[in-house]
C-alpha cells in the first residue's frame, strides 16, 4: 500500500548485510508560503514498528510540506538489533538517499534513541533533531514493565495485545473509542511483528553520556500521559541536550497514532523557526 | 435614518462569525462598531434552521467560542435550540445587543474613494463606516430547485432552512428532496409520524456513526470547576479532526479507515439488499461532506418510508414525477436542497473602487487574500468567504482565526488612519498557492459534483485545502506588509477628526 500518493519505495543494502526498506516522497512538494520548506525529514521507528505501521499517519502529513523519508530497520537477525547496528542502518540509508545534505531526523521511542546517537556521532548529517517519547537511560519503571512484557510473551502471548494497548495509549484516547474501535486497536497491536530482540535491547539502553555531544537544534517532544517512556525521561533529554527545546503533548506513548497532527504541527513550527525559540525554551501549546 | 456619524466598523450579519467579531470589538477599547442584521434576531444559521432534528455535526465543546466556553453543554452534539440559546447567552453577557440593528438588511454598499468611507444602505437607513465586514455566512441563503412546475404544487412546500412550523405533517404524505446534511437529520423525525414519506435522492452520502451521549452532571461540574479539563477536551476534539485531513488528500491508509467505518455502519444498519444498493455511494469518500447519523438508515428501513434514487423531473399540482415516470402523490414537499455557497448573493450588493461589483470580481469564483481581503475593495473584510470552509473540522476555529486577523487590521487602520488594499498580484499569488494545494484532493478528483467546487471555473472556492493549523499560521496574524497602505488624505483626515469630536 502506498503510504502517500506519488511516493517511491525500495530497499537499501547496508554494509553489514542488513537490508533497510524505505519510503521516499521525493520530489518534495512546492514550498508553503511560510518557511522555506526545503528540508528533508527522515523518520525512524521504534520497538516493533515499521515505516508503515509507525508512520502511516505522520508521513502523509509531513509529505504535504517536506520531502519525507521513512525507514524500516532490518531486525531479522539478532546481530542487526543493537544501537550501533541501527545507527549504521540509518546512516547508510540516509547517505544513500540524500548524499551529504544534512537532514531533519525524527525518531519515536527506541527510534529517538537511535536518532540521538546518530546526531551525537555524526553531527554533520543532522540539521535538526526531533525526539518523540525518547529516553537516554532505561529506568526501573521501564524495567518493571519490560519484565511483565517478557513474562506474558513467554507464558501467555494472547494477552500482549491488551497489555500493550493499555501501555501505549492515554486514558482519554481509549475512552474516546467505540467498543469496536478499541478491539480493532488491540487486535492490530497483537498482530504486529515480533519485537522480542528489541525488547531485550531496551533493557540496557544508556546513551546518557552522549547527550552532550548533540549540538544541532533539537525539539524534545514528551507525551504527557506516556506509561512507557515518561515525560520525565524526555525532561532529562531536554536537560542534557544543550540546544534543545521542550514540547509536551497530552497523549500516550503512541502519539504518532493518537495525536499525529499535533506532533506534525509541532515539528512544522519548529522547522519554520528553529531559532525562534532560544535553547532551553519550554514551548507552550496552542489551543483550539 | 441617516447620520453624519462615521463608524469605525460596520459588520453585516450576527451569526457565529459576526457575533464573534462583535464580542471581540466590544472587548477592545476605542473602536466604534455597529452590526446590521436582516432578521429580527441574532443567530444566523442557528436561528434559521429550526427543522425537526436540527443539530450540529461538530462536538459542542469545539463548536463554540474559545473565549466563551460553556461547561453546561447537555450532550456531545448539541441540538439547534441549545446552540441558539448559547449564542443569545453570549450576546447578552458581552452586552453586544445594543450594537445591533435588527431588520436591517444591507441592500448596497459602495466605497467612496474621495472620503475613504464605505456607505452602507440598508432597510434601516444609511450607515457610513471606515471598515466594512461581511459576516453573512456561506450557508445562509437557501438554494431553491428550478424543477418545472414547482409553483404548481397545491400542497405545502418549503425549504428546510425556512421550516413552516404551522404545517402539521402527522399522517400526511411527505416528500423530501435531497439527502444531504439537513435531510438526514430531518428524515428520521418526519418518518416518526408521516403516513408515507418519500425521499428523493440525487446521490447517496457516506454516513459514519454519531458517537453522541449526554454529559453527566459530574462532567459538567468538572468543566465548570476545572476549566482546564474542558480546554483539554476541546483540544482533543480539535486534533482529532485535524488528524483526519489526509483523508482529503486521498492517502490510502486514511481513505481505507474512514471508508471501512462508513461501510461497516451501512452494513450494520441496512439489511435489505435493494435499499443497500440504493444508498451505497458511487464516488470516493470525502468528495462530498461525510455525514454522521445513527438514525438515518433505520428511518429509511421503516415501512412508511420509500427512497427513490431517481431525480425529480417535474412537480405537479398533486405531487412529483420522477425520471422513471413514476407519479408520487404528496401533501407536502420539503426541500433539503442546500444553500447558495459558491455564488454568494451579498457579492451583488457591494461596489468597490471604480464602482466595480464584488460579484464581477468573483465572476469565476470567490477569491480573497488571506481568505479575507479583496483587491479593488479597500478596507473590506470578508468573513467565511472564499476558501474558508472545512471538510472535517469546526468552522468556529476558522471564524476565530479571522476575528483575530480582522481585529488586528482594524486596530492598525484606526491607529494609522489607513486605507488598506491588497493588490491584484498579491491576491493572485495567494490564490495560486491555494489552488496548488487543492490539486490532488478528493474534492477536485473524487468523482462527484459538490458545492465545494465552483461550477463556473471548476475551482475549489469554498474549502480550505490544507490543515486548519496552517490556515491559522498563514491567515491569523495581520501584517500591513502585503498591503498597499494609504493614509486618508489631509482633507478627509480633518473631516474625520471633526466627526470623531462630535460623537
Amino acid at each position: 500500500m502506498s503510504i502517500y500518493p506519488g511516493t517511491t519505495e525500495g530497499v537499501l543494502e547496508v554494509s553489514d548485510g542488513s537490508v533497510v526498506q524505505y519510503f521516499d516522497s521525493e520530489p518534495r512538494p512546492t514550498s508553503s508560503p511560510l518557511g522555506k520548506g526545503g528540508e528533508t525529514v527522515v523518520l525512524i521507528h521504534g520497538t516493533g514498528g515499521t515505516a508503515l505501521t509507525s508512520y502511516w499517519a505522520v508521513f502523509p502529513m509531513l509529505a504535504t510540506k517536506y520531502r519525507t523519508i521513512a525507514l524500516t530497520f532490518d531486525t531479522s537477525k539478532p546481530e542487526f538489533v543493537s544501537l550501533d547496528a541501527f545507527v549504521k542502518q540509518a546512516r547508510e540509508s540516509i547517505e544513500s538517499r540524500c548524499g551529504t545534505a544534512p537532514v531533519v531526523l525524527v525518531g519515536h521511542s527506541l527510534g529517538a534513541v537511535v536518532a540521538m546517537k546518530l546526531a551525537a556521532e555524526h553531527p554533520e548529517m543532522v540539521e535538526t533533531l526531533v525526539t518523540v517519547a525518547g529516553w537516554a537511560r532505561t529506568d526501573s519503571h521501564q524495567l518493571l514493565r519490560n519484565n511483565l512484557w517478557r513474562r506474558l510473551y513467554e507464558t501467555n502471548p494472547g494477552l500482549l495485545g491488551e497489555f500493550m494497548t493499555f501501555c501505549s495509549y492515554s486514558r482519554n484516547y481509549l475512552n474516546s473509542l467505540t467498543e469496536d474501535g478499541l478491539s480493532a486497536l488491540t487486535e492490530k497491536i497483537s498482530g504486529s511483528r515480533d519485537r522480542s530482540d528489541e525488547m531485550q535491547l531496551n533493557r540496557s539502553v544508556d546513551i546518557s553520556g552522549q547527550l552532550a555531544d548533540i549540538e544541532c537544534p533539537t525539539l524534545v517532544v514528551a507525551c504527557g500521559h506516556d506509561h512507557m517512556s515518561s515525560p520525565q525521561q524526555s525532561q532529562l533529554l531536554f536537560g542534557g541536550i544543550k540546544n534543545s527545546c521542550y514540547f509536551e503533548i497530552p497523549s500516550g506513548h503512541s502519539v504518532i497514532h493518537e495525536r499525529p497532527s499535533e506532533l506534525f504541527i509541532a515539528i512544522r513550527d519548529f522547522l519554520r523557526a528553529p531559532y525562534k525559540y532560544p535553547a532551553g525554551t519550554v514551548i507552550s501549546r496552542s489551543h483550539a | 435614518m441617516q447620520s453624519n456619524t462615521v463608524h469605525d466598523v460596520v459588520i453585516v450579519g450576527s451569526g457565529f462569525s459576526g457575533l464573534g467579531l462583535a464580542v471581540t470589538l466590544a472587548r477592545t477599547e476605542d473602536i466604534s462598531f455597529t452590526v446590521l442584521e436582516r432578521a429580527n434576531n441574532i443567530g444566523g444559521t442557528w436561528r434559521d434552521n429550526t427543522y425537526p432534528g436540527a443539530a450540529c455535526d461538530i462536538q459542542s465543546h469545539l463548536y463554540s467560542y474559545s473565549f466563551a466556553p460553556n461547561p453546561d453543554w447537555s450532550r456531545v452534539y448539541a441540538t439547534q435550540p441549545e446552540i441558539l440559546a448559547y449564542l443569545h447567552d453570549v450576546a447578552e453577557k458581552e452586552n453586544v445587543l445594543p450594537h445591533i440593528h435588527f431588520n436591517a438588511e444591507m441592500t448596497e454598499a459602495t466605497w467612496d474613494e474621495v472620503d475613504s468611507i464605505w456607505t452602507v444602505t440598508s432597510t434601516a437607513g444609511i450607515f457610513r463606516t471606515r471598515v466594512l465586514v461581511t459576516a453573512s455566512g456561506h450557508l445562509s441563503d437557501p438554494k431553491m430547485p428550478d424543477t418545472p412546475g414547482i409553483n404548481d404544487f397545491a400542497g405545502k412546500i418549503f425549504h428546510s432552512a425556512r421550516w413552516d412550523h404551522d404545517v402539521n405533517l402527522t399522517g400526511k404524505r411527505i416528500g423530501v428532496v435531497g439527502t444531504g446534511a439537513s435531510a438526514i437529520q430531518v428524515i428520521p423525525e418526519i418518518a416518526k409520524s408521516a403516513n408515507k414519506l418519500t425521499v428523493f435522492q440525487r446521490s447517496a452520502p457516506y454516513i459514519i456513526p454519531r458517537n453522541d451521549r449526554e454529559y453527566t452532571d459530574a462532567e459538567k461540574g468538572l468543566f465548570r470547576k476545572f476549566p482546564d479539563a474542558a480546554q483539554e477536551l476541546r483540544d482533543e476534539l480539535f486534533w482529532g479532526n485535524e488528524s483526519r485531513f489526509p483523508q482529503r488528500r486521498q492517502v490510502p491508509a486514511f481513505i481505507d479507515q474512514i471508508k471501512d467505518t462508513a461501510l461497516t455502519h451501512l452494513k450494520n444498519q441496512v439489511t435489505d439488499p435493494e435499499l443497500y444498493h440504493k444508498v451505497l455511494p458511487d464516488y470516493e469518500i470525502g468528495c462530498k461532506r461525510i455525514l454522521i447519523s445513527n438514525d438515518y438508515y433505520p428511518a429509511l428501513s421503516k415501512e412508511n418510508v420509500d427512497l427513490k434514487s431517481v431525480s425529480v423531473e417535474q412537480v405537479t399540482e398533486s405531487g412529483v414525477i420522477t425520471a422513471d415516470g413514476d407519479h408520487v402523490e404528496l401533501d407536502a414537499l420539503v426541500l433539503c436542497t442546500g444553500f447558495e455557497a459558491s455564488d454568494l448573493p451579498i457579492a451583488y450588493r457591494i461596489s468597490g473602487r471604480d464602482g466595480r461589483k464584488l460579484s464581477e470580481h468573483w465572476s469565476t469564483g470567490g477569491k480573497a487574500f488571506a481568505c479575507t481581503t479583496v483587491s479593488g475593495f479597500p478596507n473590506l473584510f470578508v468573513m467565511l468567504g472564499p476558501n474558508t470552509g472545512l471538510g472535517a473540522g469546526s468552522i468556529i476555529y476558522m471564524v476565530e482565526t479571522q476575528i483575530q486577523y480582522i481585529q488586528q487590521a482594524i486596530s492598525f487602520i484606526k491607529a494609522e488612519l489607513a486605507v488598506l488594499e491588497i493588490s491584484t498580484e498579491v491576491e493572485d499569488a495567494f490564490i495560486d498557492s491555494v489552488e496548488e494545494r487543492s490539486r490532488g484532493t478528493v474534492w477536485t478528483e473524487g468523482g462527484c459534483a459538490s458545492w465545494y467546487v465552483d461550477p463556473r471555473s471548476n475551482r475549489l472556492t469554498t474549502l480550505w485545502p490544507d490543515f486548519m493549523s496552517e490556515f491559522r499560521a498563514e491567515n491569523g496574524t495581520f501584517s500591513p506588509d502585503p498591503y498597499q497602505v494609504r493614509n486618508i488624505e489631509a482633507g478627509a483626515r480633518e473631516r474625520h477628526h471633526k466627526e470623531q469630536s462630535r460623537i
